[in-house]
């Protein structure tokens, strides 16, 4: 059995320069949009938090304005860090963060300390609610891009608990791997859905570089200097409407539209099960779409949609494609965490059948259960080492050694992606290719090499957001809301 | 004084000699029109008749420069067979060439390292069996760091036909060396050889740049264990019991002979062991029937092929019965404690294999009698039928206990912890070690359970090649910073 290693797709930066590495792409190219008029320039930003904090964020974001030396590496793996570029209008990002004493709003450190004494439930709601209040009376002013709120330390968050069949060693990495939100992040974004600017929660240890303890624990893992400023701004350009960087794309291919089906639970009632849809093109834009209930089947115990629920789904889908982008895609693929039943398979048939589009790929990704590889030495397989297992079966390492790096940049031993194609004409090659790139399109972490692709990742985060939304509210259509 | 010849070039059509009187000889006897035809031997052998008996003396050739020649065209001959490209300098000041790399995909990769090569004929300074040395030009070494580019110097020694590189930029960056201006070699590590190249490759890759991906492949080892066949019937039979549980009873009040290798469904009990003796017989309660195991491990019935995996899965754990336990909490199988809690070794199939110890008891720091608490050797284990191949797919895990038989409190702390430390090679060593374990072997006492056989780990070919000493920096390796209670418990293999 042969088990072929894709390339490391590009990506396209500033005047369609590429490279593989976000970094090392906008540290010498510059953003994707940077050309464009309509790429961000000037961001202003407004804070919320204590007045020590929203203080301490604004001298590190000032300091992140000159260049951080990158963390000291090994010899032979200097790609590995990459010193932080500065933020300002002269460096490559070519823009700038602006800074306003109005837009400011200091949360009184005496509302806080009440946060610490009343238990978690009602002092996440009273934080959020300081917190929303505020954020709402910066963000309708109309002056800022994006609100920064600083995390009140007293708050003892709750974390979002994970499927109970997932083992410890296995949860704990999917911790690492997703930036953990907890009730506080989640319930402020769900009520800042529906304001002009998102916001950007920030934890006190990213300013300070001072890791959180607890008993004398540390609590998270933190980064380096360069990579937090890094993952920062990146994710800072592109909430203020700018596209850090791109897919490749050939001229050939067929305009695609990227679109995640995942579901929540939704947190009143434990039995609805809504479905989301993300929904991107190449470029990475994403709007995010919300679908009908879901019916847990009896036969695999996961959520799936009814036939006409799946064909709406699709069809919003398109539709808001079409606004954002102006044109109907010649692709569809749909990348889905649970497989795909009879009823769902016709109904986004169906749909794309509606509007007339030929090319559709249902794939089936799962997380878990992909059998792994091993090397015979310390590292892992590499990234992108691919096998065809069967007919309908691909297994792929998103995550793995790096050629780019000299080293496998992970903590646990990778564990691979498997695709299973629901359609018979789907070439797993493209499919695979797609995914890998697909990875590497997340802006809240300048990183090349991600284990989800986008279209998995924001479902976890979009979920967990507007499982706190009423079904009938309006939400935000931006993905830049909920990352 | 005899005067030197001046060669005119060695191999163009008008081949002509002149003395240093400016008198013209051809000694072919003048050009053809096929350039080196001898139109005339006994010129030719007049003008190569030996010049200390003649009056014109021709230039001679010095057995170093004819040793730098044979050790020029061993690096483009090695180059050229590995596949890259050899680029020597027209006009050569301490650089004979370059050596640029062909990625797999047989395209130029602009990454070039330039090279020095020095051959002999009588061997190296200093050269042992083990080492060897060069003594460079100081302006050499001064043009090398002025480069700003990687350079190495390849010694060929051409008795032997092997060669030995250094990359002398940075090791004349140290002042003493360049001082004494030795550069001396290892000729284990040093080896000009095939595995050289991607090391070579890296030198000349700039930050920011990816390596290329030079030709290699190697094997790939899944966590796939092949299944070779299974017992080539299952025995079919209508049964009174409604559940395991009540088979269980029935099989105790038969004289505690048990058998768990079942399956129960609608009223029938389904088994790859003989249903017409044994314990398995009390549970049923009309004819028993076979039907060949191909019908069922061929079905693309997924009820059946549910069906299938369930009898797979008990049929394993009554094959190891009672060595492996099953943690129905975590869903995984751990070896049992031995009954007088005593480490339990098994030893290996592969040569060099000392054995791996599946279950072992750690003792309290203060009380060196009183177990603390218990590793055990755990693993998921998965049917799977991928294509028209059944395997049993294995993933490695531990579980902890406080005695050999009540779960630790710590037992999700402890693995999370050895799962942080473990690299790929703990993980594919663990992996083997169950293959091992559960391929079983015949013993004098006890045969093989046939009813599942298990052959070889999944390999695959991978079309690129990791090669970890250039990845992996040489540096000396960390001490463990492992401390306190969990001394010892994380012994990962090398």
């Amino acid at each position: 059995m042969k088990a072929p290693v894709l390339h490391e797709p590009e990506l396209e930066f500033r005047a369609g320069n590429r490279h593989i590495d976000p970094r090392y792409g906008i540290s010498v190219y510059g953003p994707a949009d940077a050309d464009s008029p309509t790429g961000p320039h000037r961001i202003p930003i407004a804070l919320v938090g204590p007045a020590h904090a929203v203080d301490g964020i604004r001298k590190w974001l000032q300091r992140c304005q000159n260049h951080i030396e990158a963390k000291d590496t090994k010899p032979g793996q200097e790609n590995l860090h990459q010193p932080f570029p500065g933020f300002s209008t002269d460096s490559p990002f070519g823009a700038e963060l602006v800074f306003d004493d109005a837009l400011v709003r200091e949360i009184p450190e005496r509302h806080l300390r009440r946060l610490a004494r009343a238990d978690t439930a009602s002092a996440t709601k009273d934080a959020v609610d300081l917190y929303a209040d505020a954020a709402r009376s910066l963000a309708e002013s109309g002056r800022c891009r994006v609100i920064i709120c600083a995390r009140p330390e007293e708050l003892q968050d709750r974390e979002e608990q994970p499927p109970p069949e997932e083992s410890a060693a296995e949860r704990i990495e999917d911790q690492d791997e997703r930036d953990t939100g907890g009730d506080f992040h989640d319930l402020l974004k769900a009520t800042a859905l529906t304001l002009p600017a998102p916001l950007q929660l920030m934890r006190k240890e990213t300013w300070t570089g001072t890791p959180a303890r607890t008993n004398g624990k540390t609590l998270r893992p933190l980064q380096d200097e360069a990579t937090r400023a890094w993952n920062l701004h990146t994710a800072l350009y592109y909430k203020a409407g700018g596209t850090p960087w791109r897919m490749q794309r050939h001229s050939s291919d067929l305009a695609t539209c990227y679109v995640g089906v995942s579901f929540y639970r939704s947190a009143r009632g434990n039995e609805l099960h809504t479905a989301v849809a993300q929904v991107f093109n190449e470029r990475g834009d994403g709007v995010v779409v919300r679908g009908g209930t879901a019916q847990i089947s009896k036969t695999d115990r996961q959520p799936h949609l009814k036939l006409s629920d799946a064909r709406q789904l699709l069809l919003d889908a398109l539709t808001e494609y079409r606004t954002t982008h102006g044109h109907q895609p010649a692709r569809i693929v749909v990348h889905k965490t649970s497989n795909f039943t009879t009823g769902e398979i016709d109904g986004f048939h169906e749909a794309a059948d509606l509007r007339d589009i030929d090319h559709v790929d249902l794939l089936w990704i799962q997380r878990r259960g992909a059998p792994h590889l091993y090397r015979t030495g310390q590292l892992p397989p590499l990234r992108g080492t691919s096998v065809q297992l069967d007919a309908r079966s691909l297994l792929l390492y998103t995550r793995g050694s790096v050629p780019y790096f000299r080293t496998y940049p992970g903590l646990y031993v990778p564990q691979p992606l498997l695709i299973r194609p629901v359609t018979h004409g789907t070439d797993l090659l493209t499919a695979s290719t797609d995914i890998l790139a697909l990875t590497k399109m997340n802006w809240n972490n300048a990183q090349l090499d991600e284990r989800d692709p986008l279209t998995l990742r924001t479902a976890y985060r979009v979920g967990s957001i507007l499982k706190h939304v009423p079904p009938n509210a309006r939400i935000a259509t931006r993905y830049a809301y909920y990352m | 004084m005899r005067a030197p010849v001046v060669v005119g070039g060695p191999s163009y059509p008008e081949l002509t000699c002149t003395t240093r009187e400016g008198r013209r000889i051809t000694p072919w006897g003048g050009t053809t029109e096929r350039g080196l035809g001898l139109a005339d031997p006994a010129g030719l052998r007049r003008a190569l008749r030996c010049p200390s008996r003649s009056t014109d003396r021709m230039p001679q050739r010095s057995v170093q420069q004819r040793a730098g020649f044979r050790g020029e065209a061993f690096v483009d001959k090695a180059v050229s067979d590995a596949g890259h490209v050899w680029n020597d300098t027209k006009r050569d000041f301490a650089i004979d060439g370059q050596i640029e790399f062909v990625d797999a995909d047989r395209e130029v990769t602009g990454v070039a390292v330039l090279a020095q090569v020095k051959g002999t004929e009588v061997g190296f300074r200093g050269e042992t069996a083990a080492e060897f040395k060069f003594t460079c030009k100081a302006d050499h070494i001064a043009y090398w760091l002025r480069l700003g580019r990687p350079v190495v110097l390849i010694c060929v020694d051409l008795r032997v036909q092997q060669a030995w590189w250094k990359r002398v930029d940075t090791w004349f960056a140290d002042p003493e060396r360049r001082a004494r201006r030795v550069v001396q070699f290892d000729k284990a590590a040093d080896r000009f050889d095939l595995d050289a190249f991607s090391r070579l490759s890296a030198l000349g890759v700039p930050a920011g740049e990816p390596l290329p991906r030079l030709e290699g492949s190697e094997q790939l080892v899944s966590n796939l264990l092949m299944i070779e066949g299974f017992a080539p019937l299952i025995y079919e039979a209508s049964t009174p019991c409604r559940d395991r549980g009540d088979a269980w009873e029935r099989m105790r009040s038969n004289g505690n002979q048990f058998e768990s290798g079942f399956v129960l469904a609608a009223g029938r009990i389904s088994s790859l062991c003989r249903l017409d003796e044994g314990p398995l017989a009390v549970l049923c309660d009309g004819p028993v029937t076979s039907i060949p195991t191909q019908e069922w491990s061929t079905t693309e019935d997924p009820d059946l092929q549910r069906r299938f995996v369930s009898l797979l899965n008990f049929t394993l754990r009554s094959a190891h019965h009672p060595e492996l336990v099953w943690h129905s909490t975590k869903k995984v199988v751990y070896m049992q404690a031995p009954p007088d809690r005593s480490s339990r070794k098994i030893k290996g199939r592969y040569r060099g294999s000392r054995g791996r110890a599946f279950f072992t008891p750690y003792f309290g720091k203060d009380d060196q009698t009183k177990i603390s608490f218990c590793r055990h050797y755990a693993a998921g284990l998965y049917f799977r039928r991928w294509g028209e191949q059944w395997f049993l797919e294995i993933n490695p895990t531990y579980h902890f206990t406080i005695d050999g038989r009540r779960d630790s409190l710590y037992d999700a702390e402890y693995v999370q912890k050895i799962k942080r430390l473990e690299r790929n090679n703990a993980v594919y060593q663990l992996v083997r070690a169950w293959a091992d374990y559960l391929q079983g072997d015949d013993t004098l006492f006890r045969s093989r359970d046939e009813r599942i056989r298990f052959g070889q780990l999944l390999q695959l070919d991978c079309d690129a090649a990791i090669d970890e000493s250039v990845w992996i920096p040489q540096e000396p390796a960390p001490k463990p910073s492992v401390n306190g209670l969990a001394e010892g418990l994380w012994e990962l293999p090398q």
